[in-house]
């Protein structure tokens, strides 16, 4: 489902589509469309994109056509998921110890949402950590 | 024998041997001595005095020892007081035991206090400059009667300007009556298509075109800008309305977004642009076809937008039970503020399992994860 979600192709479109979104919170996927995991990844982002269209926006990134933000956002997986509001970089904690990223895949399409839920009323409530209200640190292994 | 000449009591009994048809008035005031002192202290007869030296016991500067009389006036320039208590005693009285009183007629008085315009003082902030006034004249001794003067002239002002401050209020009630749909839909009936607030605020008053004045050097002349002060008047109360009432980014709002924010309120209306649906009515029957269809399309989109919008706008309901276990028994609804009350009462210590109502069978979560503040 990876064509059915935008794309951004270089680093200006990334930047821009970060400032200019007021209401909304952003889901970058970065990684390859090509790839399992995150063909997996786009398809429980594309079923939700349609009902959390009002408080989010979701953008997909080729790490190799856009190696900008390999090293500012360590992007050293198959699929990471990061979420902006306001050109601000909105911190999750997941119980995986790793605060800054999405960087497996979430199967559940409701746990999805109400991550990006949560992410959304915390930052339009100024914070810039937000609790998912699961934890994954049993779930989740390298 | 006493060595005074005549003292205050022993000059009554004196006086009395010696005379007794003298009135006791002339006998009782420091009158009586009247031919015994040296200095003109015969201006100092108050009528006031006389009642009070009775109480007092008015010390005769005669009873003072040690006092001479002026001698030089200036040495090199420096002006010397003479050692006696003339000067004291035109001002004010002594009593028996040393206690200075000044007389009221001689307190000083600035005769600027007279000619102040207490109009043009009353515009100043008044009500502590006020208070210092009177406050300070009271405490002046004796100066009891311009004090009360004056606070019965501020009480005077502050009626006036009671009346003044109330005429002012009514004229702000008509756009609080309005509701923030109200607000927004006015606003929006007065911007153009592309505009933000603030550009149309500029365009009302009338300051677009001199950059581009300014680009043409001055060949073309520039045109007339059109200030329309009503419409400037009522967009800038609409706008501080609206920030009043919450909506802080009211004047970077462009016209489209307003639309689409007022076509989100309104959920049952169908939202249709008036200058479209304006435009529409004047082009003829073909158009009004398309306005009724896009009438019908826009109203399934804001019915969708409902229910996607009730997810985040909307309050949140909880239930929850106690163990992660099917046959548990789920309490519910309750609403987020009181799910917030029991955590922060420590009800909930250990961690109950709640989901929000409206997502049906999804999966509970762990109270602890789950902070309601977010969702009031």
């Amino acid at each position: 489902m990876s064509y059915m979600l935008p794309h951004l192709h270089n680093g200006w479109q990334v930047d821009q589509a970060i400032l200019s979104e007021e209401d909304r919170v952003l889901v970058i996927r970065f990684g390859h469309d090509w790839d399992p995991t995150c063909m997996k990844m786009d398809e429980v982002l594309y079923s939700i994109a349609e009902k959390v269209k009002n408080f989010a926006v979701i953008y997909l990134v080729d790490i190799t056509e856009v190696p900008d933000f390999n090293k500012m956002y360590e992007l050293y997986d198959p699929c990471t998921a990061m979420f902006f509001f306001r050109n601000k970089h909105i911190m999750i904690d997941l119980g995986t110890g790793n605060n800054n990223k999405i960087n497996w895949i979430i199967e559940d399409k409701q746990e999805m949402i109400d991550i990006v839920e949560t992410v959304y009323r915390g930052a339009r409530k100024g914070r810039g950590l937000v609790v998912s209200p699961k934890d994954y640190s049993t779930k989740y292994r390298y | 024998m006493s060595k005074r000449k005549v003292t205050f009591e022993d000059g009554n009994g004196e006086l009395d041997l010696e005379d007794d048809g003298l009135s006791k008035k002339a006998v009782s005031g420091p009158g009586s001595r009247f031919k015994g002192k040296h200095s003109l202290d015969s201006d100092e007869e108050d009528e006031g005095d006389g009642a009070e030296s009775s109480k007092y016991n008015i010390l005769d500067t005669d009873d003072v020892e040690g006092q001479e009389g002026a001698t030089i006036d200036y040495d090199e320039g420096v002006s010397i007081t003479p050692f006696n208590l003339e000067e004291e005693m035109q001002e004010g009285h002594f009593d028996s035991e040393g206690n200075y009183f000044i007389k009221k007629e001689t307190q000083i008085r600035d005769n600027w206090l007279d000619n102040i315009d207490w109009v043009r003082i009353k515009e100043q902030p008044f009500k502590k400059k006020k208070k210092g006034l009177a406050a300070k004249r009271k405490r002046r001794a004796g100066d009891e009667d311009e004090a009360e003067e004056e606070k019965q002239r501020e009480e005077q002002q502050a009626d006036q300007e009671e009346e003044e401050e109330e005429e002012v209020e009514p004229a702000e009630d008509p756009l609080a009556s309005l509701t923030q749909l109200q607000l927004t839909e006015a606003v929006v009936e007065l911007l153009q298509p592309g505009e933000t607030v603030a550009t149309a605020l500029r365009r009302l008053g009338g300051l677009s075109g001199r950059k581009k004045a300014k680009l043409r050097e001055d060949k073309d002349p520039p045109d007339e800008p059109n200030r329309d002060t009503e419409k400037l008047d009522r967009l800038t109360a609409l706008a501080d309305r609206l920030v009043g009432s919450g909506m802080f980014e009211i004047y970077q709002q462009t016209y489209e977004k307003l639309a689409h924010m007022m076509k989100s309120m309104t959920s049952k209306r169908p939202a249709v642009e008036q200058k479209r649906s304006g435009g529409g009515e004047e082009e003829g029957d073909e158009l009004d076809m398309f306005g009724d269809k896009f009438d019908e399309k826009v109203g399934e989109k804001s019915e969708n937008k409902d229910e996607e919008d009730k997810r985040v706008s909307d309050e949140v309901l909880w239930e929850y039970k106690w163990e992660n276990e099917e046959k548990s028994e789920i309490y519910g609804p309750f609403t987020s503020e009181q799910m917030q009350g029991w955590v922060d009462e420590g009800y909930f210590s250990s961690g109950v399992y709640c989901r929000r109502v409206d997502q049906g069978g999804s999966q509970f979560y762990n109270s602890k994860r789950i902070d309601f503040d977010l969702y009031t």
